[in-house]
């Protein structure tokens, strides 16, 4: 049987209406992967009760123009106005998610965290003082890896064990849009906190990964009782 | 006597018709359908539902690459996107059929 008549002219013709005009050859899908995990863990936060607002570097609210870091830099930087997300859950400290900041690591060396969920407080002492937050501090971290043409190579899923170790263990999360059977095998040796396949095209892996976020905050309210 | 020796030689495979549509279709799913879903689950987090609201990308520390979007864009594509993945289906369907 051939292909239905006029399907691929339909087909070109959604495309059309559904390729993003502005998402051009030099703007990153990275950059929207990374904001996309942090929606994510908004999700999950909302989910498990937190009420949400955003705020920018100077702590003013925002509310029309949300600035998302593209390359990751100190959390008190105010070359643009950045924003990032405030989490309250009844009873508990505040968080603050962010995109693209850099902790400090056991060593004292900065490193840089994708999608980081910190405490308010600690985030204010960095913004006041010009500090790195502490790793202790940071709540979860995701490292997300947005990969079109090829797969994450072995050297990545290696660089994130060795950064789990420096900046703890818990709640350390690994995600990419595109599996690789070697990174696969090694994390699987060391952690379950990662998904290789994660994206808005695999929903379940979506809300697999949503779930253990919210299992995340889930302790924290516990922790905080 | 004579030792045997054992050579590997690499050679070259071109993709097969079927590779090609799949990897073809990967593409267009995870960087159309994906890169849409993408900016509409952004623009529904961040609940900005004026024509004026734009999400911007900005560079940090290094780089300098810029780009921003209009989230009620993004709403307005739903329906194109929920059209692509429907023809992909049935082109992926109708494929199968003709083998």
């Amino acid at each position: 049987m051939p292909i239905r008549a006029n399907l691929l002219a339909n087909l070109q013709q959604a495309l059309n209406a559904t390729v993003t005009p502005n998402l051009t050859a030099t703007s990153h899908g990275d950059d929207l992967y990374e904001a996309y995990v942090w929606s994510i863990v908004l999700e999950a936060a909302r989910t498990r009760g937190a009420t949400t607002s955003f705020k920018d570097v100077h702590g003013n609210s925002v509310t029309g123009q949300f600035v998302f870091r593209t390359s990751p830099c100190e959390i008190w930087w105010d070359a643009q106005n950045y924003c990032h997300a405030e989490l309250a859950f009844n009873g508990c400290p505040e968080l603050e998610v962010h995109v693209g900041i850099y902790v400090a690591g056991r060593s004292m060396v900065r490193h840089e965290c994708d999608v980081a969920v910190l405490h308010k407080s600690e985030a204010d002492l960095c913004r006041s003082r010009h500090v790195l937050p502490r790793a202790s501090k940071v709540v979860l971290a995701v490292e997300c890896k947005y990969y079109m043409n090829s797969t994450p190579g072995l050297a990545l899923g290696r660089a994130f064990l060795g950064l789990r170790d420096e900046i703890q263990k818990d709640n350390r999360f690994f995600v990419a849009t595109s599996h690789s059977a070697s990174v696969d095998k090694l994390l699987s040796k060391h952690t379950r906190d990662y998904d290789l396949q994660l994206s808005p095209v695999t929903p379940h892996n979506v809300d697999v990964m949503r779930g253990t976020f919210e299992q995340v905050f889930g302790n924290f309210k516990a922790r905080h009782r | 006597m004579v030792r045997r020796t054992s050579a590997e030689f690499v050679g070259r495979a071109d993709y097969t018709a079927e590779e090609k549509f799949e990897m073809v279709l990967g593409a267009v799913r995870a960087v159309v359908v994906g890169g849409a879903k993408i900016q509409d689950a952004l623009a529904k987090t961040l609940g900005a539902t004026d024509h004026t609201a734009e999400i911007h990308f900005e560079p940090g520390e290094t780089g300098d690459v810029t780009h921003s979007f209009r989230p009620t864009e993004a709403v307005s594509r739903r329906g194109h996107v929920e059209e692509v993945e429907r023809l992909l289906d049935e082109l992926v369907e109708d494929v199968k059929r003709a083998d």
